[in-house]
């Protein structure tokens, strides 16, 4: 197969020891965004529920919380967890890390997605907070549950349950953003691609299968996310999508 | 609604259509090289040369912003001599290349020659031509000073920070593995740019950073204290160092190779080297023995 001069070669895909890379470069990514997801929603609930708290102290922890790692480029946040926060360590500390935590990198890379994404994800939180109509907590109170059980068994889930669709959209941006831990020299998919590339000199099936195997894995997210939409639609609410 | 429904698809599917259209005319608008490049620069007067930006000496923009290297004052040299050999003012247009750029841009014809610190390499050579040699390194290590890596086999389970696109230097690493030079095998951390590798180097994540000599100076010379750092271990690899040209373009090839060899016997290579790599340029390299031979084969009798 031929185009514009450049015959593919794609078995460099499943060539030794170029699939099993590949192989191990999509568990990196799955299992990295998947362990900043958890830190992003944990984070992201907790500072949107700060954002919305009476006291004006929590409220104003939350909301610095959220400009400070909103509005830095995640790319320089990630330079910062990897090259920046050791330094605040002792030396003798910063030894240990890199001796028995080899994969610092990875490390930084989860630390620097998981708190990116739970700035963003508190505001989505937040609007799914404040969807909610005043007679929710009017109902919870007069139960007499406390603001905490309120939060906790009323208004989070259901603010969850407005907040989905947006909700994947942050996750595949979450799953999409790994690649850039490229840069902190993390293996996954699109490092490995890179370097594949470098030693095969065929980028554009490397790049091609990337993007194919980002495709499947987001594919595989959506199908999942549209399917607890469904589940856990609000009673009484018209699913106008479907 | 369903009529409405499906105009909206068709005009999806156009919007697609078109931008697909768009897409493959740029991809074929690509000038291919079916003239000869020399008439070329002849009938425009310009000459498309691409530069590195970020590799110290080579090409790497100063702190006032200026762009300059080793690698730019061998592409003036060329200029000059085109510029003579046409008879008239011969103006030279600088791109940037990079070192996942640097083959594709001149295979499609961006730019018409590409320097910097290209090493020749049969695989490479399936895709583009390269000048004769004119620069000989060789894979070495960056520590700092008082480690206690002296050579290769100290790396055994070790943290060694490379180039990700160095693929030179990742297989040389590898063949010293297999071979048991190193063992317990040391780990390799592959890093997108030299530059954050140094950094690593510097905070004491990686050991040792392995690449090819001239660059581990250019970075020792960039580091805030030179003199912390150091140089060690025999040449694992050799490094030759071509410009990088297109393909079936013999004539433009040969002229390219002709300025080197008269550089080189004119003395004016060796003030250009000593101008970069002398005691007093931006990376003190003194030339190795191999180089010095190398230079003395290349000066071809008339």
């Amino acid at each position: 197969m031929g185009f514009l001069n450049y015959t593919f070669d794609w078995s460099v895909l499943w060539r030794h020891p170029y699939g099993g890379m590949f192989v191990k470069g999509i568990f990196t990514t799955i299992h990295l965004s998947l362990l900043a997801w958890i830190i992003a929603v944990i984070l992201g609930i907790m500072i949107a529920v700060f954002r919305v708290l009476p006291p004006r102290s929590i409220r104003l922890a939350g909301s610095a919380y959220v400009q400070l790692f909103r509005n830095i480029p995640f790319l320089v946040q990630l330079f910062f967890w990897y090259f920046a926060v050791p330094l605040l360590l002792p030396k003798p500390a910063q030894e240990w890390l890199y001796d028995h935590v080899p994969d610092y990198s990875y490390w930084a890379g989860v630390t620097a997605l998981g708190t990116y994404t739970a700035s963003r994800l508190a505001e989505q939180f937040r609007s799914g907070l404040l969807a909610i109509p005043l007679g929710q907590y009017r109902a919870a109170y007069s139960t007499g549950l406390t603001t905490f059980q309120t939060y906790r068994y009323v208004i989070v889930p259901y603010a969850f349950r407005i907040i989905i669709p947006p909700f994947t959209t942050e996750f595949l941006s979450c799953f999409k953003n790994s690649s850039l831990t490229m840069t902190i020299s993390v293996m996954e998919i699109t490092h490995t691609a890179y370097y594949i590339d470098s030693f095969t000199w065929h980028g554009l099936e490397t790049t091609t299968a990337a993007s194919m195997m980002y495709l499947c894995i987001s594919g595989f997210i959506v199908l999942v996310m549209s399917f607890v939409e469904k589940k856990l639609r609000i009673p009484g609410m018209i699913v106008r999508s479907q | 609604m369903d009529r409405r429904t499906n105009r909206i698809g068709k005009g999806r599917f156009s919007s697609a259509l078109g931008a697909v259209c768009i897409f493959v005319s740029l991809a074929m608008a690509v000038p291919s090289y079916g003239e000869n490049i020399l008439d070329k620069i002849e009938e425009t007067s310009k000459v498309t040369m691409g530069f590195r930006e970020g590799s110290v000496p080579f090409g790497f923009m100063t702190e006032k912003g200026e762009w300059t290297g080793f690698g730019m004052d061998l592409g003036y040299e060329i200029v000059n001599e085109l510029s003579i050999k046409f008879g008239k003012k011969i103006e030279l247009v600088k791109k940037p290349i990079n070192p996942k750029t640097r083959i594709p841009m001149v295979a499609n014809g961006t730019v018409d020659i590409g320097i910097g610190s290209t090493t020749i390499t049969l695989a490479r050579e399936e895709t583009v031509d390269f000048s004769l040699p004119y620069f000989l390194t060789g894979t070495r290590l960056l520590v700092p000073k008082g480690s206690s890596i002296r050579e290769f086999p100290d790396l055994a389970g070790k943290r060694v920070g490379m180039g990700s696109g160095s693929t030179a230097n990742i297989k040389g690493i590898d063949r010293a593995i297999e071979s048991g030079l190193i063992k317990p095998a040391c780990k390799k951390v592959l890093f997108e740019e030299h530059n954050k590798g140094f950094l690593a180097l510097q905070q004491g994540k990686i050991h040792a950073y392995f690449t090819d000599a001239s660059q581990l100076a250019g970075m020792q010379a960039k580091a805030r204290m030179p003199q912390d750092w150091e140089i060690v271990g025999s040449y694992l690899t050799y490094e030759p160092y071509g410009i990088i040209l297109p393909e079936n373009q013999g004539e433009w090839r040969d002229f390219v190779n002709a300025t080197l060899v008269g550089i080189i016997k004119n003395g004016r290579f060796a003030a250009i080297y000593d101008k970069w790599f002398g005691p007093n340029g931006e990376v003190p390299l003194p030339m190795s023995a191999e180089y010095k031979t190398l230079l003395k084969a290349l000066s071809y009798p008339d």
